[in-house]
């Protein structure tokens, strides 16, 4: 029984703190410029996500180790010291960016300006992480994004045009506008692989103590929260195509993304919007600063935790606190939440190669996981995928800049 | 302790816990001693950000120990422990308790008694 209700608050977990910022702002503006066209990077994406994730929860079931503090065993200081340095730089924007995305739910809702709400939703963010225990984070972060099943509910209601979404399975690249189709391609694959995810998964799995009995639970887990968090990425894209597709629009001003909800459901629409916007994108930046901690912790052999008063893990809790202070700092400077958000995701499938193939390399080592180690699909799936992603944000990240 | 210890594959870069299974940080250089017939012994461990700095490059090593001696808890202070106090190793490197604990883990020390502590609910 109670490992059911384990199971059960892991999908929830999963499926309720998918959605945030990144896929959001992904899916409106694939939708709005390409309609269908690129569900194919939201399928892949989240097929990768899933296999890293159950890979990630399997490394800890099995050799009790933290991915990162195995990485820097393994393969020694000198060789995880930028990687690491680059997805913790990485890991920073995209705090700064859901710190963003929380702010422009309050002024969707109050009307006053986003910037002026960037230092206290910093607040609100490093409170929880200070007085919130692990498994009352993760109820709190997973409830609050259940709101964004709303885009589910409307993409269902819309009726989606199924052969289109069918269709979209496969890339074909537009005539016009295809370095702006491989550069959302990169953006949707950063924002659904992103590592942050995995990495929260993993050092989760060994604060819980994980062992070899909780590897039935974490396949499900990983597969239907995942599988399921990737459908809502998907009923977003299907909004954003039905509302805003095939206009010729770009996305270029966040204040354009409520008009997803607006237009079906009219005002109520607008709160709505607002409401999953702000709850995920709150319950996100918990996630990814605790996932700063956990990195530089890891990395260093500190203690850690998120089980404990902070000062039992003082560093640790230090880490975090000084991770929301930096990103805050970019929140104010104002830069416009598209943009940043794009570039954070742009930049999150730039570091996806140094996050995940020293990691397969661990997953494949039999001294560590012994009969559990990877199979060769497994590897190849992920390997392809990671290899797609960097190779369009490599060639579309130069194009993007210099097209402004 | 196993017969063969690879020294960087297995020694270097591992964690080191206490006795009581408490994360102590890790192997972040190995002392190494030339002795008169030509072998090589370990004479000690070495832990901290001035030692990691250094593992970088030169310009940096010498950056991070100006920060070290003049902001660090420590004062810029290589933490060596004497080889003889490492019991074991494995896939973690265990150290005797004592003062090697105090001296390994003064910068979480300072960090909770300069700030986390001084903060409610901390």
């Amino acid at each position: 029984m109670r490992r059911t209700v384990d199971i059960v608050l892991g999908i929830v977990t999963g499926v309720g703190g998918f959605l945030e910022i990144g896929s959001i702002v992904a899916a409106a503006a694939a939708g709005a410029e390409f309609g269908l066209g690129l569900t194919w990077a939201f399928v892949l994406g989240g097929l990768c996500l899933v296999l890293l994730v159950e890979m990630a929860g399997r490394f800890a079931a099995v050799t009790k180790q933290t991915v990162v503090g195995a990485m820097r065993s393994r393969f020694g200081f000198d060789f995880c010291a930028i990687p690491l340095a680059a997805i913790l730089l990485v890991c920073l924007l995209v705090l700064a960016t859901e710190i963003t995305g929380c702010a422009v739910a309050l002024e969707l809702v109050t009307g006053v300006p986003f910037r002026a709400w960037g230092a206290l939703v910093a607040f609100g963010v490093w409170l929880l992480l200070w007085t919130a225990r692990f498994e009352v984070l993760r109820h709190v972060v997973s409830i609050l994004g259940l709101t964004s099943l709303v885009f589910l509910g409307i993409a269902l209601w819309l009726s989606p045009p199924w052969e289109a979404l069918a269709a979209g399975l496969i890339p074909h690249v537009p005539a016009a506008h295809g370095a702006r189709w491989g550069f959302l391609a990169a953006v949707i694959l950063g924002a659904s692989t992103s590592p942050f995810l995995f990495y929260f998964y993993s050092s989760g799995a060994v604060e819980e103590r994980w062992d070899e009995r909780s590897l039935r639970a974490n396949q499900v887990v990983s597969i239907a929260g995942m599988g399921l968090g990737t459908i809502l990425s998907l009923a977003t894209l299907v909004v954003a195509a039905l509302v805003l597709g095939g206009r010729g629009l770009r996305l270029e001003d966040y204040r354009l993304l409520p008009t997803l909800l607006e237009q079906p459901l009219g005002p109520w629409g607008f709160r709505a919007f607002a409401a999953s916007l702000g709850f995920a994108c709150y319950g996100a930046a918990a996630e990814v600063a605790l996932v700063a901690a956990y990195l530089v912790a890891q990395t260093l052999g500190w203690n850690f935790g998120q089980r404990e008063r902070p000062r039992r893990n003082a560093r640790f809790a230090l880490v975090y606190t000084l991770a929301i202070v930096v990103a805050s700092i970019v929140v104010l400077a104002g830069v416009d939440p598209v943009d940043l958000t794009l570039v954070a995701m742009a930049s999150t499938s730039l570091t996806l190669p140094v996050a995940v193939f020293p990691f397969l390399v661990l997953m494949n080592d039999e001294e560590l996981l012994r009969a559990k180690k990877n199979r060769l699909a497994g590897n190849v799936v992920v390997a392809a995928i990671v290899a797609l992603a960097v190779v369009l944000s490599v060639v579309t990240i130069p194009l993007e800049i210099r097209g402004g | 302790m196993p017969d063969v210890v690879r020294l960087v594959r297995d020694f270097l870069d591992q964690p080191i816990v206490g006795p009581d299974a408490i994360p102590l940080g890790t192997v972040d250089g190995v002392v190494l001693d030339l002795e008169r017939d030509g072998t090589m012994r370990v004479v000690a461990v070495e832990q901290g950000a001035v030692t990691l700095a250094r593992r970088l490059g030169r310009l940096l090593g010498e950056v991070v120990e100006a920060l070290a001696t003049r902001f660090g808890p420590r004062g810029g202070e290589v933490v060596r422990i004497p080889f003889e106090r490492v019991w074991g190793v494995g896939t973690r490197v265990l150290v005797a308790g004592g003062i090697e604990r105090d001296r390994l883990v003064a910068v979480e020390d300072w960090a909770r008694e300069n700030v986390i502590a001084r903060i409610p609910g901390g």
